[in-house]
Order: structure tokens, then sequence, then C-alpha cells
């Protein structure tokens, strides 16, 4: 390790605030360089400026979030994918005085979002610090938000301006590993050194710009591997290295991936023929590319497999863009569901906020969208643009709730259940409630939920949400598990449930007081959807069965039929088809939801020709195999392993139905 | 260490961490270098600026944005000079992919070039598609390098800027890999793609020192068969150069005078022979050349920035099938030849123009000092350094 000679530009400052901000500001270029320590007086911070995130990805979730409560209109992420040696976050917003700096350093987790000091830095509404200066709901208030970047690296670069400052403000951060042996005592007090860093100020001659741009470089190898998508190319290479034998099974990538570097990280590997494998093309707009990959996953709905999971069919950047349009307030890619007049496609109900209430038809004979109906607000703050680019694509949240593929269920029309609660807890002191909670949310019910990751529900609070979808809906503990797959949900809370957020903002405090009311409204708006989905179901059943096929064929058809609807306590579902194709598409006699097959990769190729009988005999052979199927996917036994796999298993099973009888 | 372990084998100690040092890192000293001088101004301005206004006047962007390639300082000068003389003026945009090995995390000049990136990025014609990364721009000789997928996606480029620290032909041509002559190459099946009228701008060290023997070897045959093949080229060489024939072209080489200009044309005629060839081909002009020298002593300009405009031919290629016959002359190389061999006689030296014309210099000292003030440099200690 080379030893750093002192440098004559540096000066040691480790004053208390204002002597830092008085350095700061006395910095007037690199030829005067403030050097501090990041210090925390809590052990438990310093533990959290390490990285207390699961993925590389809530690091990116975090930084988008500072640039939202900065009134920022565009944040810019650009990597250097699939490489990942660096990753820049680059926003408009408002930027930070040295005072902000100075006070972001010195209090690591005591932000001054959301507190007396916020209005002086010119980080929060003057009259109200739970608003940033331009009236968005904050979103962030802890103050570890810019140290999450710690599961990212632990070297980065800040640049900042605030309008009308002739200087920038610069920092780099060097972030120091946590060990539990850290704490050096000054007297009675204890500090915990977090990192070290660089500050200087460097004349603008662009004085009214403004914004932060953080750069993030020396990505750990671990993340950088995540990013990668090591795993998934960690088996492709092993198995390539196998060679292809008569019983090898090799392994794919996902369908959707942005390809992978070399080992020395320097040169893109090509896997069949082609360096990235994305559904959209490199001239596109970022509008039309984010559009084009959230169709790609429907079109899997329509074209050969009925649930498709983002696990399997996007590389983990894929995967990480398209959570982080989930997680941060941006717009919805086909536009808001409140803002659709659904009178031609969706039958529309009111939810009841009582205990034993029931949901109500909404009225939809005169046009208009939902909003003005039901006097419905969120977004909150629908008038400020916030977009975010991510490399080629301009995110959105990645839902669609009009024109979804077709499906064999007998009701045809999505149900939409329509919420809006305030709750004051009037019997119980402030204190102990953490005062009112108030939202409004939708259950979109429709017989298909793709991605199968959005099958559940996800709370938004100010737009924002860590969480994602909870696929148990809160621990809902009824029995309804094809019915939970069938909805997405989404809760946007516009008044308390904050403070039951955990710090990393991924998860809940179960116990609070909002937690525990809105699983309670959750679980009453699931029992009155249920209720209606039932009776509008029965409605709808009594679909026609083809007697044409012969009466083998009709109970094979009716044992897999009842065994869907029994599991799915559904009688107007009906199993997806299962289609043997001879070129990989789906036949037009499929006409819902299909798991496509290869044919020649289940059914062993028979000499021809064949007598009639034995023709019959094949048929009926094929029937029982397509209905054995259906029965494991009614079980939801299929979709736990591979399309590959699922292609083997059904291959062996029609080899034993096969079988000689005697 | 366990006793025969290897000192250096990777353990599960290894690749935990990417840095070892626990420290912030400093920006680079504010110096100013030998690129700051007014001459590269000179260059910049009525060289670069000159041949890309022209491009402009006369074929207009087909969407309104001016795709660049570059190599640019941390500084990113050549960029804030564009976008404010060419930019703004005309209200187009700019989209820039720079290489500079400054953007990896171990550069020292990291900090610095991020600084300056922001600030360019923030213009408010620069689109947000641009950046600068950190491979050294040889490295789109491969296909399968990120520079090159990078080059790919964001060109075909309207201006190429090769402002090589090195000599264009220092590399022996052999080499397998990531030569300058792989990454051009490469370069131009990218720019075969350009439906309108493109600029290389290429900077190079020329002296003897900075021509490898077998570049200037197989130079100087293409030289040679131009002699005997092409009537114009060997008047116009006799001409200017009093090279006639393969003797005095071996002759004049020997000095660093006939060294200059032959090298330049061979590297034209190196890039004409590669626009003959694709289908449908292009023609080549080379539109200025500028030279000054770096090295003390050399005996005369050994830095040379010569810009040179391709014009896309849309004419219709052989069919050998023979069921087409409509195809059309191309280009002639010989033709192409003469042209660069006038250009490159009638180069300019900067340096004699600006020691011939204080009202210049002290011009191109200000326009320079301007941009550095951008670049948050001191401009008045600028002044002192550069009128000194």
């Amino acid at each position: 390790m080379a030893d750093q000679k002192p440098d004559s530009r540096v000066h040691e400052v480790h004053d208390d605030e204002p002597g830092l901000v008085a350095s700061i500001r006395d910095s007037q270029s690199s030829a005067n360089i403030v050097s501090t320590k990041l210090k925390t007086d809590e052990r438990v911070i310093a533990r959290v400026t390490d990285g207390i995130y699961r993925q590389p990805g809530s690091a990116l979730r975090e930084l988008i979030s500072n640039a939202y409560d900065a009134d920022a209109t565009r944040v810019v992420i650009k990597t250097d994918a699939p490489r990942f040696d660096r990753i820049y976050v680059e926003d408009d917003g408002h930027g930070m005085t040295p005072e902000a700096f100075a006070n972001l350093l010195l209090h690591i987790g005591g932000s001054a979002k959301r507190s007396d000091k916020g209005p002086n830095l010119g980080i929060t509404d003057k009259s109200d610090s739970s608003r940033s200066p331009g009236g968005r709901r904050l979103i962030g208030k802890i103050g570890i938000g810019l140290f999450s970047v710690s599961q990212l690296t632990h070297s980065f670069q800040i640049i900042t301006k605030v309008k009308g400052d002739p200087f920038r403000t610069i920092a780099t951060v060097a972030l120091r590993q946590y060990s539990d042996d850290d704490a050096t005592s000054d007297g009675e007090k204890k500090e915990f050194e977090s990192g070290k860093v660089n500050i200087w100020r460097e004349k603008a001659a662009d004085v009214e710009s403004h914004g932060t741009t953080i750069v993030l470089t020396s990505i750990r190898p671990q993340a950088r591997d995540t990013l990668r998508s090591r795993d998934i190319w960690s088996a492709v290479e092993y198995d390539e290295g196998i060679g292809a034998g008569e019983e090898h099974q090799p392994i794919d990538p996902p369908k959707f991936h942005i390809g992978r570097v070399d080992s020395s990280g320097q040169l893109l590997k090509k896997h069949s023929g082609r360096f990235s494998s994305l559904p959209w093309e490199k001239g596109d707009s970022p509008v039309d590319a984010f559009a084009k990959l959230v169709q790609a996953v429907w079109d899997e709905v329509e074209q050969s497999n009925p649930n498709p999971q983002l696990d399997r069919i996007f590389d983990y950047y894929l995967r990480m863009v398209w959570q982080l349009s989930l997680a941060v307030p941006l717009p919805y890619v086909e536009g808001h569901l409140f803002d659709e007049d659904p009178g031609e496609w969706a039958k529309v109900y009111s939810l009841s906020n009582q205990p034993k209430g029931a949901a109500e038809p909404v009225d939809l004979s005169t046009p208009g969208p939902l909003r003005n109906k039901l006097t419905l607000s969120d977004p909150a703050d629908r008038s400020s643009r916030f977009d975010v680019f991510f490399d080629d694509l301009q995110l959105f949240r990645p839902l669609k709730f009009k024109n979804l593929p077709a499906t064999n269920h007998a009701l045809r029309q999505p149900i939409i259940f329509i919420g809006k609660c305030r709750e004051e807890f009037p019997k119980i002191q402030r204190e102990l409630s953490g005062g009112p909670v108030a939202f409004e949310a939708y259950l979109f019910w429709t017989p298909k939920v793709a991605p199968t990751e959005h099958q559940g529900s996800l709370i938004r609070i100010h737009g924002s949400s860590g969480t994602l979808f909870d696929s148990t809906f809160m621990r809902y503990q009824v029995s309804e598990q094809t019915r939970l797959r069938q909805i997405t949900c989404e809760i946007f809370v516009s008044e308390g449930l904050d403070s039951a957020l955990n710090i990393d903002r991924e998860s809940f405090n179960n116990v609070h007081p909002h937690s525990v009311y809105i699983t309670k409204w959750l679980h009453s708006a699931l029992r009155q959807l249920a209720t209606v989905q039932k009776r509008l179901a029965s409605g709808a059943r009594g679909v026609t069965r083809d007697e044409s096929k012969g009466a083998a064929v009709s109970e094979i058809q009716r044992v897999a039929a009842a065994a869907w609807q029994e599991q799915a306590d559904d009688p107007a579902a009906r199993p997806p088809e299962i289609d043997l194709s001879t070129d990989g598409k789906k036949s037009s006699a499929a006409r819902g939801e299909a798991y496509v097959y290869s044919r020649a990769a289940i059914v062993p190729e028979k000499q021809r020709p064949r007598t009639g009988k034995v023709k019959a005999r094949s048929d009926i052979l094929e029937e029982k195999l397509k209905g054995i199927a259906q029965v494991l996917a009614s079980f939801g036994l299929l979709d736990t392993v591979s399309k590959r796999k699922q292609e083997k298993l059904l291959r062996a099973i029609y080899e034993i139905l096969e079988a000689p009888e005697e | 260490m366990i006793d025969g372990e290897l000192p250096d084998e990777a353990g599960h100690a290894d690749d935990i961490v990417p840095v070892s040092e626990y420290a912030a890192s400093l920006p680079p000293r504010k110096d100013f270098l030998p690129w700051h001088r007014p001459r590269k101004q000179f260059v910049r301005h009525y060289q670069w600026f000159d041949q890309i206004s022209r491009l402009l006047d006369e074929h207009a962007l087909t969407d309104g944005i001016l795709k660049y390639l570059g190599l640019p300082g941390v500084d990113l000068l050549d960029l804030r000079h564009f976008h404010a003389q060419i930019c703004e003026p005309r209200n187009i945009g700019l989209r820039f992919l720079g290489f500079n090995s400054a953007a990896t995390p171990a550069s020292e000049a990291q900090a610095e070039l991020n600084i300056s990136l922001v600030e360019v990025r923030q213009l408010a014609r620069v689109d947000h598609r641009s950046d600068v990364i950190a491979d050294d721009f040889a490295r789109v000789a491969s296909g399968s390098s990120p520079a090159w997928k990078m080059a790919f996606d964001l060109g075909p480029f309207d201006v190429i800027n090769l402002d090589l620290c090195d000599g264009f032909g220092a590399q022996a041509p052999s080499s397998l890999g990531d030569t300058h002559y792989n990454a051009l190459n490469r370069m131009m099946s990218l720019q075969a793609r350009q439906k309108t009228p493109w600029l290389l701008l290429l900077t190079t060290l020329a002296g003897p020192d900075h021509v490898h023997p077998e570049v200037l070897k197989l130079l100087l045959e293409k030289y040679i068969a131009n002699l005997t093949t092409c009537d114009k080229f060997q008047k116009a060489s006799t001409k200017a150069l009093k090279i006639d024939d393969a003797a005095s072209l071996m002759a004049a080489v020997k000095t660093p005078e006939g060294l200059l200009p032959v090298f330049l044309c061979g590297i034209c005629k190196w890039l004409a022979g590669i626009c003959v060839g694709q289908v449908p081909p292009s023609r080549i002009e080379v539109r200025s050349v500028v030279g000054y020298r770096v090295y003390e002593g050399a005996p005369m300009e050994d830095l040379i920035s010569i810009a040179i405009r391709f014009t896309p031919t849309f004419e219709p290629g052989p069919d050998l099938a023979g069921l087409a016959n409509n195809r059309a002359a191309g280009p002639d190389e010989c033709s192409m030849a003469v042209q660069a061999l006038d250009r490159i006689t009638k180069r300019r030296n900067a340096d004699q123009i600006l020691a011939e014309t204080p009202a210049l210099r002290a011009e191109m000292i200000a326009a320079t000092a301007a941009l550095l003030e951008l670049a948050r440099y001191d401009s008045a200690a600028y002044s002192v350094w550069a009128g000194g």
C-alpha cells in the first residue's frame, strides 16, 4: 500500500458544524480542501451506514428518493452495464448548500428533513417540514438514504450545487467498514467513525444551475457480481463447459438479459449469437423502450407461459429496474387506474370501511374517470413532474389494467374495487395511535395477473414503496390461494403509517397501530372482493362443454376442470390449455392462456402409418397427459419448475401412460 | 503465510473489497499542461470549429443533434467550445461519446473528470445519452468490447475527433488486437452507415520516432503504387515534393521534412483505400492540415492535426451474379490522393502563424483562458503562464 504524502492543499477540520461550514465556504477551489470524518454518536447508526439493505438496487432506490425529496424533475442513472465499474445518479433538484451538506455529514441518521432545521437549510418547505420546498410530501426522513450507497461501494463522489451559488460543493467520501470495537472515547462521549471526507468548492460559471450528482466508483465485487447476474451466468458457463451430450440438458439464461462480460470484465460474451437479449431496440425512445419491457411480460401470458415470473424471464438488472419503477413515485406506464373510465371494460365496486360491510357497485353509466366519480386524489402532487431515466429506459410504474390477454375464465372483465379511508382513532390517545391514518386503494381482480410478482398488495407512502408486492396480503389467513393470485392491490397512504416503516423502508413494524389497521382493512376488502367475485362467477358459469369429442375426452376434461375450479374456489374458472406445439407458437385452438410446449420434447416420435385405432388411443393418451398437466397446474405444482423441466416431467408421465398394460 | 503457499495466489480474501486503502480521493492539482497552449486553441478554433461549421453549413443534420466521438481531456474543453460556438448559435443538440482513461475508478483524475462531466451534461443542448467512458479508444477494435458497443449504440457520428497524444502510426501494423488501425477500421464500418458527410479530425505525432518502420513500409508501397499507376499523382508528387519514383521517395523519407508529408499522405491514402473498398464507397477530401512543434529540437512541426471530410456515395456496386448491370464508377483513389497531397503541402504552421500575428495569439490566449475559466482554472494565472 502506497503511503500517501501529506498534501499541502488539505486541511483537517474536525470542528463543530459552524466551523465545518465556515471551512467549506472558505474553499474556492481544489487548492483548498477540507478533510473531515463522518462521525456518528450512535453505534446503531454507524452500523446502518455500513449497509443494512439486502440488494444493490435498494441503494439506487434511496438515491432516487433523495432526488424526489429535493424537488428534482429529472433523475438520470447511468451505468456501464453489463460491466458495472461505475454508476452515476444525477438529478436537477435543489442541491445542497455547504450548511445542508455539513449537517448531512455530521448528523447521519438525524436528518434535518421533518425537523426545525429543514427550512433553514433549504431542504424542506418553510412552513411544513414534512414537505419539500416545492411542496412534495417527503419520502426520506432518517438521513441515511445517501449512505445506502455503502451497499454498492465504499467510495463515492458528491457534486452538488444550489441555484444562484457561484460555486459547486464537491466531496469525495471513503466509507469505513464497521467493526464492533471501533468506538473512540472522548471523555464520556463515544464517537463512531463512519468514513473520511474531502470537501472543496469549485467556481461555477452556470450560476443558475442546480442539482446533485453522486458518482459511485469502485463498486464492491459482490455487488458487481449481483448486478452482473453472476449466479445465472456462472451456471450457464459451467454448463457450456460440459458440452452438449445426448442427455445434456442445457441451462439457458433468462429470456431477457443485458448480457455478460468475460472474467476479465473487459469483453462482452455472446449467448446464442447475441450479446444481449432485450425487448427493446437501441434506437427506441426511453419511453417506448420501457413500454416494450412491460409488454414483453404480458406477451409471455399471451404466447406460452400463463404465469410469467420476473425471476425466470429477467436477469438481475432488468428485475432491479422493474422493482425500482414500482418503488419510486412515478406515473403509470399506461396511466393511473383512477384516471380510467372503465365503463366499457371492467366492473367497479366501492369498498366499505366497516368490518362487516359489503362492496357496492359503482354506477358507470355516465362517462368520466373514477377519480371524479369517487372523489379520489392519489397521487397528491400530480402537477409536479418527476422523470427517472435508467440507461436506455424511462421508468414508469409497470402496471397495466386495460387490454389484458384473453383467458379461459368465464368472467371476461376485470373487477375493480376502490377503497378510501381515513381513521382518526378517536378512542385512543394520539401517543398510542400514532395519529390518524388515511389512504386510498384499489384491488384489481383479473383472472391472470402478470408478472406473478404483482400478485399481492403494495403499500405506498406518499407515492413511494420499498416493500413491493406482498403476496400474503399482509398475512391473510383465509385459504383462497387462487383468488389471491388474481389480485393486484395498491394502497396509497397519504397520512400516517410512515413511522411503522422499518429503517430500511423495506418492511413494516407489524404491531404499529397503523399497520394493524390497514391489515384489518385489507382483509375486510379481500372478503368483500371474494363475495362479489363468487357471485359474479356463479352467474357466468355453465359454459357449454364440447360434447363432440366423445365420452372419454369429456370425462378427462371434466375431472381437470373440476380440480381447477375446486382449487380456485371459483365456478367460473377454467384451466389453462395445454398446447403441444410443433412450431413453438400457440395454436389457434387455444384461445385463452395456455402452457405451450414443444410436442417433440414430450411426445416420442412414432413410426407411421398408424391405424385408426392406434391413433384414437394416442389421442386419448394426449388428452390424459393434458388433463394431468392441468391438475398439476391447479395445485400450482407446474409453475414450481422451469419450462424445460416441465417438459421433462410431462414426457415422463406420457411415457408411463403409454407403457403397455400387460 | 502457510509454508508452500504462493504469496500472489488468489485466496478467499481476494476480491472482497475493491480498494485496499481507506482514504477519500483527492482531485489532481490544476496545473497548466502542454495542450493548454494557445496553439491548441488555434487548432480547436481555426480547424475543428471551422470545419464542423462548414460541414453543418453545407449539410444540415437530419435530427438536429450533432453526434460527436472524441478523446477529451478531463477538462472537456473541446466539448465546452463546440457547445458554445456551434450548438448554441445553431440551436442544435450535442450527443457525445468520449474516451478517457480518467473515468476509471483507479484514476486520480476521476474526481476532476466527474466535475467537468456534471458541468457539461448540464449545458442546455447536451443530450442525456452523452457520456465519457474509461476505455482506451483502441478498444473499439474488438467487436466484443464495451467500447465498441457504446460507439455502435451512439453512432454513426457526424464528427470523430481522434486527438491522440501519441503517434497514429507508432504501433506495429501486424500486432493483433487493439491498434489504432484496427479501431479506426472498425469505426469506418459504422461510419459507412452515415448518410450525410462527416468529419474525421485526426491529431497525431508525426516525427520520425513516431512512425513504425513497418507502417512506413506499407504506406510507402501504396505511395509507390500511386506513382506508377496514377499519372496525376506522379506529377503532383514531383511538383510538390520532388518525388517522382521509388528511389526519390526512399531518399526523401530519410529526412524529417520528407517523411512528414509522405506519412500524412500515406495515412490519407490508407483511409481512401478503405472508403473505395466499401460498398457503396465514400469519397474523402482533406480539408485542412495544421502542424506545430511539441518536441524541443524537432527540426519542424511534429504534431499534425488533419481534418478529412468523408462524403458517402450511394452508387450501386458490382453484381457478381450478373443480373444487375448498373454499377456506377466509384470515387477514384488517384484523384483523392492528389487532393490530399495538395492540402498536406499547403499545411499551416500554428507556431509560425501565432508568432507572426501577436493579435491572433492574444486572441487564442484569451479564448483558452475563457475555456479554462469554465473548467475552474485560474484564468489570470493562465494568461501569465501562456503569455510568458
